[in-house]
């Protein structure tokens, strides 16, 4: 499993979001993307799930070029920004309808992956009153069912509460697979180094390199 | 592709906007109904009772119908406020169901999770074609409902056009129909408004996007509808034919709208489904998936 | 018996009511009985019979010209977009019961689906014995209808030109409606 970004660029309203990525994602380890805000972590999720277009550049995903070979990684799960579903769905039928149009998940499956990130399946609470924490793991939860070969978790822990972030560590660990790339981005210096195996620090849309970075 | 079409389906019918769409909607159909049966039948009805006290000099001898279907159903009974007042809403009926769905999707980021599932090309699909159908069903629907129950109480017989009953001409577009085989005008005037409703419903959620404002991108066929109907016909009259206002009315204005044609209607639903289409597709197939 | 069963036979059973409620409705519509008279039969109705003894089609303004009658002709009544013709129609009228009222005339005529009533003042001036209060039982008399091709659209007014229209005169529409027919019309 390979994501290889040569020359990424990404223009948006005349600023450059992203300036000359180039950068090879391998299987088998879990990468953390650090920066501060408004670094660039979240536009490479997004370019690297399809969502958005580079304004040049290429993005291959195991040979495949994005935006002409496939349209869209073939295996993906992704949690960016804030957890977004149906709000008049619990959220049993919310992660339902989404292995629905995904395919292959059974109920089992479905059921298995919420009690994982520590909600009830047999919860009937509608999502618009979900709190915050369970919001994000129900985004755990979409992100990772199915265990799809690309996973990009944008702030996983935010919002959950510390023993829910062994949980997510514990759930994040058990996804490393050599066929398996997992992204992860946080602003928390820590949590990044404690649970990353690859520290990539982005600034102002670009890689930084170790000197820049020490710098 | 059939299942996320099924998908889009099932969030569509299971919508709050489709049940508030639904209810008003057959609020109207009940108080239309119910005027229709007082104002009209039981009038008719009385009428009846005095056949047997015509003479020759009484300015009602032989002068008695029966009621027709068509007086009853809410697209053609004029009589009373129910259909100006349905015609008007019917935009917003329309729009109701699933015309902001798309719009809030994106802006949620709910569409990413669909995209990576599935493709952007099938979610567009499928949101146009739920979207379309969620309006068409939200104006189509009422218009059955108020048939079947006219239906209860009046028959499906030809309209004299001696009675005074007629809401159309002959020159009207499907005046034969009208006159014939009144159920088939309604079915068939029913499914024209079905097409609309659909359509306003995609009009609300192609241009959300660069309205970027719910309430106006909802009020917008609205909007059109009433440019349709009070500008640009009393300033172009000759453009009745193409213009929606007019026509989307089973009473077509009361026939007075000089000659409404099949040919021009077609068009102009073809041209504007088209346009629509082309419009939503072409420009959310390479939008980047980012919050406005 | 589960609940989904109790919602499909309740379902059932509303249809099947329904169906029912409509086919009792049309089956017992009041229709009136029809009674078609072809042109040169007569017609008894409100205690008058009436007969069609002849016809005539004219275009819009020759027809008040030939009967001297331009003063009932309304200015600007004809656009340059839409024509018009006049139809008359020649009755003869005979009372068969007494208390009938032998200007009880105003009858309407039927083409597609469209009706027309006559314009009484118009149809005075051009019949003398109306004119003068001597008209009986027994005399023919003439009445025009004028028929627009606005009400109809051009496809129709085709046929009015090359005379294939069908033209009834309307004679009660219940428990009885006449239709008498007019299909020998002169070109004039």
């Amino acid at each position: 499993m390979e994501i290889e970004l040569t020359n990424v660029t990404k223009t948006i309203k005349g600023a450059d979001v992203l300036k000359n990525i180039t950068y090879t994602f391998r299987g088998g380890c879990i990468y953390g993307v650090s920066g501060k805000n408004g670094c660039g972590k979240t536009m490479l999720m997004r370019i690297i799930a399809g969502l958005i277009y580079p304004s040049s550049g290429e993005i291959r995903i195991n040979g495949k070029r994005l935006g002409k070979d496939i349209s869209f990684p073939e295996s993906i799960g992704l949690l960016i920004e804030n957890p977004a579903f149906l709000p008049d769905y619990t959220g049993y039928e919310n992660l339902k309808l989404l292995a629905k149009v995904q395919g292959g998940l059974s109920d089992a499956d479905i059921r298995g992956v919420l009690q994982e990130v520590g909600l009830d399946p047999e919860d009937k609470r509608k999502f618009y009153k979900y709190s915050l924490g369970m919001r994000q793991r129900l985004g755990i939860a979409a992100a990772v069912m199915g265990r799809p070969q690309i996973i990009l978790l944008d702030e996983p822990i935010n919002a959950i509460d510390a023993d829910g972030v062994e949980e997510i560590r514990g759930i994040i660990r058990g996804l490393i697979h050599e066929d398996r790339i997992i992204l992860i981005a946080c602003h928390d210096k820590e949590e990044m180094d404690y649970m990353a195996d690859i520290v990539i620090p982005m600034s102002e849309g670009r890689i930084l390199s170790e000197t820049e970075e020490k710098g | 592709m059939a299942t996320i079409i099924a998908m889009e389906f099932k969030k569509m019918m299971r919508s709050r906007g489709m049940r508030a769409a639904l209810l008003a909607g057959a609020l109207i159909v009940v108080l239309q109904t119910g005027w229709s049966f007082r104002h009209i039948y039981l009038e008719n009805e009385q009428s009846y009772r005095k056949i047997a006290e015509w003479t020759y000099g009484d300015p009602g001898y032989g002068r008695w119908f029966e009621c027709t279907i068509l007086e009853g159903w809410l697209g053609c009974e004029s009589f009373s406020s129910y259909n100006m007042l349905y015609f008007l809403i019917l935009p917003i009926l329309a729009v109701m169901p699933y015309g902001l769905s798309f719009y809030n999707e994106w802006q949620s980021t709910y569409s990413a999770q669909i995209i990576v599932r599935c493709g952007r090309g099938k979610y567009l699909w499928a949101k146009y074609l739920a979207t379309f159908i969620s309006g068409g069903i939200a104006a189509a629907l009422p218009l059955l409902l108020s048939l079947l129950l006219s239906a209860c109480y009046l028959p499906a017989i030809p309209t004299d056009p001696v009675s005074l009953q007629t809401v159309l001409m002959d020159r009207s577009m499907w005046a034969f129909l009208y006159f014939e085989h009144p159920v088939c005008y309604a079915l068939a005037y029913t499914g024209l408004d079905f097409v609309y409703g659909g359509l306003f419903a995609c009009i609300t959620m192609t241009a959300a996007r660069w309205l970027r404002n719910r309430f106006g991108a909802a009020m917008l066929p609205v909007l059109l509808h009433c440019i349709g109907y009070y500008c640009i016909y009393n300033l172009l009259p000759e453009t009745e034919s193409y213009l929606f206002s007019l026509y989307l009315d089973p009473n077509q204005s009361w026939g007075m709208v000089g000659e409404i044609s099949t040919g021009p209607v077609v068009l102009t639903t073809v041209l504007l489904a088209a346009a629509v289409t082309g419009i939503f597709i072409g420009s959310n197939r390479k939008r980047d998936v980012l919050t406005d | 018996m589960n609940k989904k069963w109790i919602a499909w036979i309740c379902a059932g059973i509303l249809v099947l009511g329904l169906a029912g409620r409509i086919w009792y409705v049309n089956q017992n519509a009041r229709l009136p009985e029809i009674n078609r008279v072809p042109q040169g039969e007569s017609a008894v109705w409100s205690g008058l019979k009436f007969q069609i003894t002849h016809a005539e089609l004219w275009d819009y303004e020759e027809f008040y010209k030939a009967y001297d009658a331009e003063s009932h002709m309304f200015e600007g009544e004809l656009s340059s977009e839409w024509d018009a013709k006049v139809i008359v129609l020649e009755f003869r009228i005979d009372r068969i019961e007494e208390e009938a009222d032998t200007l009880n005339i105003v009858n309407p005529i039927v083409y597609v689906h469209t009706r027309n009533d006559t314009d009484t003042f118009l149809t005075a001036a051009i019949n003398p014995n109306l004119q003068e209060g001597t008209f009986r039982s027994g005399e023919t008399i003439r009445i025009p209808y004028t028929i627009f091709e606005f009400n109809i659209g051009r496809q129709n007014w085709k046929k009015v030109e090359n005379m294939t229209m069908q033209y009834t005169v309307r004679l009660g529409n219940y428990p009885v409606r006449n239709e008498m027919l007019v299909t020998d019309i002169e070109k004039m």
